[in-house]
């Protein structure tokens, strides 16, 4: 079949968070194009630190506000006992003097529950949204603890985490908040919200799972579907690069790093600051190629999110914010 | 190819079954493959969300191939005894003809919702594309499903024979498990499937518009193994028909694919309850489906499930 041909003002190559976010605020037609899940997936979903950009901070808790991941600036406290400060999920908001209780696992400062061994907390928060009977097996766990509020890791179901709560506050008599960890159900939380956001931006166009092969001459190419056999062609005059770091766009070359589809490289001296092992240490770190790049036949390109400037959700919020800036 | 797993744990998270694939891709070499696989819809949300492009399902699929359950051993005796992944309820009438085009319905549209290939033929017609049907055999996706991939082949060479006999270059489908499996498994013949067809010859402007609400369920093997650009195709057809109401989450799976509903019933209502939610929620008039299975599974809990081919024909039909 003859590869599907499409136009539009605005490409972006990659839907996590800063594609995500520069696809709900372009103007004009825009087509995104997303080949899988990186990093904001596996986030912990908290913005921090505060400050450098009041005006993203201010757009993103209103955007949030009425979706089933609402924002809050606040604190939030770490399966370390770390205290964060920054635009956290209301259902991570830290406040008062809670009972902390971890499950399956002994950590310093946390009561300890035993549910479900041998799930990880990313599946017990899948198996919540679709088992009633967990619901009702983890609050008989939790029955016993007489409190105001308790915080339990992030397992309280993805897509129906709202009804959860309220059956689980109905049922305990108290409110259920989750302590931060990450990877955990909180990145996943965050990404379904700003898709949700997306796709009720009418100029906008997300196409998923795409996998892009090659960018040339104002075109960018690439295949369709997880089976790769449809083709697609999207011609654009502005072209946002959002392809994440290490986890899902940096590919390393001996002593080189570089981001795949436009062959930049990644500034700085790769075998001290980037290494092998730091690499393996770090997967979802890296540093970025920089906000601007020259590519033949577009107007514009711009480098977004961790491709531009390395790891963080607070840089990808704000690099996605401004995407439109001066267009 | 798992071995460039990271261990992130999103397949876990976008998973709609009762499995964990990064548990059961950990278990991919020893001797018995965990009994979680059976509960895999294969709906290839895990494989369009890895971050690393692991094939989770196909790991799965080959992991089942040493599993044999009631629903597994229906599937192949069926297939074997009959060419037909359900029992045929009548003989299959039809005239192949030397052609370009064929049409090709699948086995539960043949065998059950016989509308579906009625309504494709006539749009084609309609559209004034010349094709041919042909006494079909499976396209060998539920073998495949349960990992038996060699009698899946062997059941491809058999409707492949008859394609070449009748010179055909164009397959359209409709089901999108043969899409997806006639787009994979061989290279021979173009593969499109009816939207792609009403896409191309700009459908929209010979439908009108009725007073109806619908919305629409997408089909993951159409959907997310062969195009997600089908689904826009779909939105805009029912915009020209009709008043379109989107579903939350509507690539989530119903629950009813690979082999799930026939190996495990509960499992698979189990599964379609926030899909049911979601619909209430809306209320539509209609909500439109683009897969048999899909049809057969929100049937259950909906009177007005309708094959988006039917909706697509009936108004084009003069009244």
């Amino acid at each position: 079949m003859r590869a599907l041909r499409l136009e539009c003002d605005n490409a972006i190559v990659g839907g996590g968070l800063a594609g995500l976010v520069a696809a709900v605020r372009l103007p004009g037609k825009t087509i995104l194009l997303s080949g899988g899940l990186g990093s904001t997936a596996v986030s912990s979903g908290v913005f921090g630190p505060l400050g450098p950009d009041a005006e993203a901070e201010a757009w993103l808790l209103k955007l949030m506000d009425g979706t089933g991941c609402r924002y809050v600036r606040g604190k939030c406290i770490t399966s370390s006992l770390l205290i964060k400060k920054g635009l956290v999920q209301a259902y991570t908001l830290y406040e008062g003097s809670p009972r902390l209780i971890s499950i399956n696992e002994e950590l310093t400062g946390f009561e300890n529950i035993k549910f479900r061994k041998g799930r990880s907390q990313q599946e017990m928060a899948r198996i919540l949204d679709v088992d009633d009977s967990a619901i009702e097996e983890l609050c008989g766990l939790l029955s016993g603890f007489k409190c105001d509020m308790a915080f339990l890791p992030p397992v309280l179901g993805i897509a129906r985490t709202d009804e959860i709560r309220k059956e689980m506050a109905d049922i305990l008599g108290f409110e259920v908040r989750e302590y931060v960890t990450a990877p955990s159900a909180l990145g996943s939380r965050l990404l379904d919200a700003l898709r949700k956001k997306a796709a009720e931006n009418e100029r906008l166009e997300m196409l998923d799972p795409v996998i892009i092969e090659r960018i040339v001459d104002g075109h960018i190419e690439g295949s369709m579907g997880t089976k790769g056999k449809r083709d697609i062609h999207v011609h654009s005059d502005n072209l946002f690069i959002a392809t994440g770091g290490p986890l899902t766009g940096f590919k390393v070359d001996g002593d080189r790093m570089f981001e795949p589809l436009t062959g930049a490289t990644v500034s700085g001296d790769i075998i001290s600051d980037l290494d092998n092992k730091f690499l393996s240490d770090h997967p979802l770190m890296s540093k970025g190629i920089g906000p601007e790049l020259f590519i033949h036949g577009f107007d514009r390109v711009r480098v977004l999110g961790a491709a531009a400037c390395g790891f963080g959700l607070y840089g990808a919020l704000m690099s996605g914010y401004h995407a439109g800036d001066g267009l | 190819m798992t071995d460039r797993c990271v261990k992130c744990g999103i397949c876990e998270m976008v998973c709609p079954s009762f499995l964990s694939a990064l548990r059961s891709l950990d278990m991919e070499r020893s001797a018995r493959p965990p009994a979680e696989v059976v509960n895999c819809t294969t709906c290839n949300r895990c494989v369009a969300s890895c971050p690393v492009g692991v094939p989770i399902t196909k790991a799965i699929e080959r992991m089942r191939d040493n599993i044999m359950t009631p629903g597994y051993m229906e599937t192949l005796d069926y297939i074997t005894r009959y060419g037909a992944s359900v029992v045929p309820d009548i003989e299959l009438h039809v005239r192949p003809k030397k052609c370009k085009v064929a049409y090709f319905a699948g086995c539960l549209t043949n065998y059950r919702l016989r509308k579906i290939a009625d309504a494709v033929s006539f749009t084609l017609d309609f559209m004034g594309i010349e094709h041919t049907r042909l006494p079909e055999v499976c396209c060998g996706s539920p073998l495949n499903r349960i990992g038996r991939f060699d009698q899946a082949r062997e059941m491809l060479e058999k409707n492949m024979q008859q394609f070449r006999k009748l010179g055909v270059e164009t397959i359209v489908t409709s089901c999108p498990g043969c899409t997806s499996t006639l787009l994979e498994y061989q290279d021979e013949i173009e593969v499109v499937h009816y939207l792609d067809l009403y896409d191309a010859h700009d459908i929209y402007g010979a439908l009108k518009k009725e007073g109806y609400r619908a919305t629409i369920q997408y089909p993951c093997h159409l959907y997310r193994n062969v195009s997600p650009y089908t689904m826009k195709i779909a939105e805009k057809v029912l915009r020209s028909m009709c008043d379109y109401v989107p579903l939350d989450e509507p690539e989530r799976c119903c629950g009813a694919g690979g082999g799930v509903r026939r190996n495990d019933i509960g499992l698979a209502r189990k599964l379609k309850r926030k899909k049911v939610d979601d619909i209430n929620a809306i209320s539509p008039d209609v909500v439109a489906v683009v897969c048999p299975q899909c049809s057969i599974q929100l049937s259950e809990n909906f009177s007005n499930v309708k094959d988006l081919s039917i909706l697509v024909a009936r108004n084009l039909k003069p009244s």
